[in-house]
């Protein structure tokens, strides 16, 4: 899996109802224990889990 | 009513709806809800309200241009695909506007087929309340392989997705065609507002900007804007494979309300023994749902 050179900005307003019933809200996230064998990178993003979904990225 | 004549290798269903006129070359008459596509054809009118499916396309390797025109559903779920197409390859469908059905082009089985220049809004299919509609999507694939997807407008559809991809068959995508969903490319598309949830609300809604199902493999997604959708903006489940995204702006993910208590069940899955570069481990608990803009390993228990 190849996650490359996406801009994902400006998401994951939490919600102003029940949020309780929310987990993560993020703009990359990879639920996979270190990213499996997933390759991201250079992405532009605001929020992120875990950290290896930023390699080569940028947070704006 | 017009009588229906035949043009080319035309097959006609029963007339409903408005009757296009006759237009230039490659343009069929007498075409209306349900009519089955054989041959290059361009429309030369509106065709709707259709109570079920709008066109389906019954020959490989043509040209379907809806010519700027207008296929068009009735509010109501249970209208099917506006365009529908199973075990076809080699198609297009281009240049037109498909609403209010429960899908705007359903592509079941088969390979290779384009669908380019198409506005697919308002499709919005339901599945609560006894009343379960085939699709849900703005573009739906399902078990069919090497698709184009480009250049289209997908907006408002629901309750799954702007664009899914399927391989499994379940009561969502009910169908009896099996096999992969491979292959496709998904490319240059703007796919907005796709939140609705499977009740016709927000504050339950599981709908992606673009979903890849369960077992889905070799999908390409470049280049998209994915705006505003109802849980991810792009989401891929567990077992979807050697996928690439690349260079798709994905913004506001709406986030717009809480699952229902089915997606707060524990789950566990074993870890993977497919090969590296496959994504299908996911061992823990999730405890709630997620709401990302690129998602990747959703279980399928979150779904509701």
């Amino acid at each position: 899996m190849r996650v490359v050179g996406n801009t994902s900005v400006g998401n994951a307003v939490r919600p102003t109802i029940n949020s309780a019933n929310f987990g993560p809200a993020y703009d990359l996230y990879d639920r996979n224990v270190d990213c499996d064998a997933n390759t991201w990178f250079g992405n532009r993003y605001r929020t992120f889990n875990p950290p290896c979904v930023t390699n080569g990225g940028q947070q704006v | 009513m017009t009588r229906p004549r035949k043009f080319g290798t035309l097959l006609l269903a029963a007339l409903a709806g408005t009757l296009p006129t006759v237009g230039g070359v490659g343009a069929q008459v007498g075409l209306s809800c349900g009519s089955t596509i054989t041959a290059d054809t361009t429309l030369t009118a509106d065709i709707g309200p259709c109570p079920s499916f709008g066109l389906i396309v019954g020959a490989d390797d043509i040209t379907l241009d809806l010519g700027g025109h207008r296929v068009f559903g009735t509010p109501q779920p249970l209208d099917n695909a506006g365009v529908y197409m199973k075990g076809r390859s080699g198609v297009t469908v281009r240049n037109g506007t498909i609403n209010a059905f429960d899908a705007g082009v359903a592509i079941e089985g088969g390979s290779g087929n384009t669908v380019t220049g198409i506005r697919a809004v308002d499709n919005i299919g339901r599945f609560s309340g006894g009343v379960n509609s085939r699709f849900g999507d703005g573009i739906a694939i399902m078990s069919s392989t090497n698709n184009r997807i480009t250049k289209n407008l997908l907006r408002n559809n629901a309750p799954y997705s702007g664009v899914g991809v399927y391989t499994l068959i379940d009561s969502n995508h009910p169908r009896d065609t099996s096999g992969p969903a491979s292959g496709n490319l998904i490319d240059s598309n703007d796919i907005l507002d796709n939140r609705l949830g499977r009740d016709g609300s927000l504050g339950s809604t599981d709908n992606d900007g673009i979903r890849l199902e369960t077992n889905t493999t070799g999908t390409v997604i470049t280049n998209n804007r994915v705006n505003n959708s109802g849980l991810d903006g792009i989401a891929l489940f567990v077992g979807s494979a050697d996928t690439v995204i690349r260079n798709n702006q994905v913004t506001t993910t709406a986030c717009t309300g809480p699952q229902p208590a089915t997606a707060t069940a524990s789950w566990s899955v074993a870890p993977r023994t497919a090969p590296s570069s496959r994504t299908t481990s996911f061992a823990g608990t999730a405890t709630t749902a997620s709401s990302c803009a690129i998602l990747l390993g959703r279980c399928p228990e979150q779904r509701t």
